[in-house]
């Protein structure tokens, strides 16, 4: 396995890097320009990908109307939903 | 639930613990209130990304939130909240999707969404935003959703694999991969 077999995976996860896989990294970018252009690619890649994710988020909030739950869903029991299944075909009945 | 169900039932001087549970059953319920409010929208747009479909994603999101609700006891043993709650929307989702490939005789509504646009955006970034998606949607679903939540959606390598229920390196492999595939289909290649 040749040294960029051994980084490009790394590059993937640039910002998740622990600090010797960090260091190990860098010193290989000093002297590989294929690697620092990988890295430029996956970094702008992450900043495409983020505003996106923004974009849609702001459509997100817009088509949720923000319907932050003032209380809890109210869960009921299978026997309190047949009930009140019978009482709303009662009421159409009346 | 359990002991504390009795609806009712006052509370005495001798029974603290029912109090106890009470508190802790409210600070539960404003717990999921707070992860909802802080995340929905988020999720709502993850969920829009693996299925393009509004309406199903709204819904998705609101099944999610009842999810987190009906799992809330469960909350105190989480280690990480935000992991959970992406963890439930892409299981309900993942499972939608395959109901919806049984049921293929059911007319399915997946719908081209791409109206839907953010009044604030130009011609231009609406079709960067259209290449982007038509990208995302070629890339296979088990790089597709790494890539989302790491890149998209800013979750850590951990998060990923607690979200996918994978192993950290299972979560690298798969993201790396993924970059590549993007690297190559990605049309707009001028901007990476």
């Amino acid at each position: 396995m040749n040294q960029h077999e051994k980084i490009e995976p790394l590059l993937a996860i640039y910002n998740d890097l622990e600090i010797n896989e960090l260091q190990f990294v860098n010193q290989h970018l000093q002297t590989c320009s294929a690697c620092t252009e990988t890295l430029n690619t996956y970094q702008k890649m992450d900043r495409v990908l983020n505003d996106h994710a923004a974009a849609m988020e702001t459509i997100a909030s817009n088509l949720l109307l923000l319907r932050a739950p003032n209380r809890s869903p109210k869960i009921r029991s299978f026997k309190q939903r047949i009930l009140l299944g019978l009482k709303n075909i009662s009421a159409r009945f009346k | 639930m359990g002991s504390s169900g009795k609806t009712g039932a006052i509370p005495s001087a001798t029974s603290p613990p029912m109090c106890g549970e009470n508190n802790m059953a409210q600070e539960l319920d404003q717990v999921v209130t707070k992860l909802f409010t802080q995340y929905s929208t988020a999720i709502c747009a993850y969920i829009y990304a693996l299925i393009k479909d509004w309406q199903l994603a709204q819904e998705l999101t609101q099944e999610t939130y009842l999810k987190l609700y009906r799992t809330r006891s469960r909350l105190p043993e989480v280690e990480n909240q935000r992991a959970w709650v992406y963890r439930i929307a892409h299981n309900l989702t993942i499972n939608e999707v395959k109901r919806r490939r049984r049921f293929t005789w059911l007319p399915c509504r997946f719908t081209d969404d791409s109206l839907h646009t953010n009044s604030t955006e130009s011609t231009d970034q609406i079709n960067e935003r259209a290449d982007l998606e038509e990208t995302l949607k070629l890339l296979p679903e088990p790089y597709r959703s790494p890539l989302l939540l790491y890149s998209s959606h800013g979750l850590s390598v951990r998060e990923v694999a607690d979200t996918l229920n994978l192993s950290e390196s299972a979560v690298k492999v798969r993201l790396h991969r993924a970059r590549k595939m993007f690297r190559e289909l990605y049309r707009r290649e001028d901007q990476l």
